[in-house]
């Protein structure tokens, strides 16, 4: 009969879990988590009963992490363990099957603690064990942590993809590890007979593997490579000690940008440099770019065509349309984020002048109104 | 000078975005002329109010590309007629300075925001034209 004991709430913060829901990449997570944990309570019952040569049977039959319920506080996840083997002679002294697993969940508990203080984690955990970590946490967002004891007043553990980086790290002596990635690249190379194409990032080439989920879009991406370069992947790659991505080993989605796509310009325009501009030009500020795409993601209707972005010689940026006869723009200070609207119509002369404030939503409202005139 | 004489001005990379500039692309698809920046018709400070262009009758706009590349930057040539000019009430005048064959269009007399507004209908003739050189 399997008896069932609460085990673990670990709280997790971030964006995604302000409405208190989970993911299921998240959860997929957790599920790594609860195989780390039978084997290491294996492990660790084999160290405090020597002359065991094998696990109880009905050790791990059984035993599972079960979700209870996510309750609010961010998302706090409430995971029973259920196993079929509560309590036996042959457990040992403790003689009770959780025993093995609080420890083990301990264990973990220390290893990420241990990470966030830079400590070594080898120290604590085999490589075996410390392997899992290339998918605990592997979801994990730059805004997201996971703190598995967070009523515990001293040794508090966190993991956050710095934390986890840590650990992994620690596996290799080329401190390369696995992790997801999201970027947007440019295909720039198949080799149709290796069953390869490499991406180009920020003038890197990453290879990475052609199958037949991804083959068509990727011929398709690279035959429009001059009038579509760009495409956003999301998957699975390895990363050097620094932290650069180097391979990919799974992609999981692939689609291609618009060719007007905000966040790419953004990108391609904070990597500007004073002088741009046949050595006048001043760089736009990286926060204020960034602050400005926050600002138009958040507030910019769909239904409108999508601007063309350019950089002044000033360090600000101007956002352009041609809607039917109207030449217009948008000129913006990246520093105040105050902007100035001109439209054109260069058949009827009409000339359309107004000041917006794009912190201000109603500056948004009024820029749709302008372009859909 | 005529007024039919064409002018021709160079184009930052920096001033492009999405490069679809293609006549063939236009003729089974019509969309707009590429997305040629029209603060490549507002005149720098280093044009002093006076939109540098090359001077049609003395280079062709792959010859004025060539010239100008040697030293500064450019994806391509715009261009726009004298006829074009003095439609929208500017003037283009040929100073032959610092280089035979240099011409410029007067902004002298215009205040930024008119400066911006001519800027945006020279962008629309010359596009309407499409590039006349691209690299």
């Amino acid at each position: 009969m399997t008896e069932i004991k609460h085990f673990l709430s670990p709280k997790l913060t971030g964006k995604r879990f302000d409405e208190h829901s989970v993911p299921v990449e998240v959860l997929q997570d957790f599920a790594a988590l609860q195989e780390l944990i039978v084997d290491l309570a294996k492990k660790i019952y084999f160290e405090e009963n020597p002359a065991r040569k094998r696990v109880p049977k009905g050790f791990t039959d059984g035993v599972t992490l079960n979700l209870q319920e996510v309750e609010e506080g961010s998302a706090i996840l409430n995971f029973l363990l259920g196993t079929a083997l509560a309590a036996s002679p042959i457990l040992g002294e403790d003689s009770h099957a959780y025993t093995y697993f609080e420890k083990a969940k301990n264990k973990v508990i220390e290893v990420v603690a241990a990470a966030e203080k830079g400590d070594n984690v080898r120290q604590i955990l085999g490589v075996k064990y410390l392997h899992y970590f290339n998918r605990i946490g592997r979801s994990l967002k730059e805004d997201e942590v996971v703190t598995f004891n967070p009523k515990a007043s001293s040794g508090v553990a966190r993991l956050n993809k710095n934390t986890r980086n840590r650990i992994v790290q620690s596996l290799s002596e080329d401190a390369s590890y696995t992790d997801n990635f999201n970027l947007v690249a440019a295909i720039a190379t198949i080799d149709r007979a290796d069953k390869q194409f490499s991406v180009l990032v920020n003038g890197q080439k990453i290879p990475a593997k052609l199958d037949q989920n991804n083959f068509k879009l990727v011929v398709t991406t690279f035959n429009e490579y001059y009038s579509t370069p760009y495409v956003a992947i999301e998957g699975e790659g390895v990363y050097d000690r620094n932290g650069k991505l180097t391979k990919i080993n799974s992609i999981s989605s692939m689609d291609i940008l618009d060719p007007l796509d905000v966040s790419l310009r953004i990108s391609e325009l904070s990597e500007l440099k004073d002088g741009w501009f046949n050595l006048e030009g001043k760089a736009p500020d990286k926060s204020g770019l960034y602050k400005f795409e926050t600002l138009f993601k958040a507030n910019y209707n769909e239904n409108l065509p999508l601007p063309t972005i350019f950089p002044t010689v000033s360090g600000n940026i101007q956002l352009e349309w041609t809607i039917s006869d109207r030449e217009i723009s948008l000129e913006v200070d990246l520093n105040t984020l105050s902007s100035e609207f001109v439209s054109v119509n260069v058949t009827t002369d009409e000339v359309y002048e107004e000041n917006l404030d794009l912190n201000d939503n109603n500056s948004w409202q009024n820029i749709f109104n302008l372009l859909s005139k | 000078m005529q007024d039919s004489t064409i002018l021709h001005r160079q184009v930052h990379p920096k001033f492009i975005q999405d490069n679809k500039i293609s006549s063939q692309a236009f003729e089974v698809d019509p969309k707009p002329v590429g997305n040629i920046f029209s603060s490549v018709f507002v005149p720098s400070e280093l044009d002093k109010n006076q939109l540098s262009v090359y001077n049609g009758e003395k280079f062709n706009a792959e010859e004025s590309f060539s010239h100008y590349t040697k030293t500064l930057e450019s994806a391509g040539v715009v261009s726009v007629t004298i006829e074009e000019c003095k439609s929208i009430d500017l003037d283009a005048v040929e100073d032959n300075k610092p280089f035979d064959g240099h011409s410029y269009i007067d902004f002298n007399t215009l205040g930024t925001s008119q400066a911006k507004v001519k800027a945006k209908k020279l962008k629309a003739k010359a596009v309407a034209r499409d590039w006349t050189f691209k690299k």
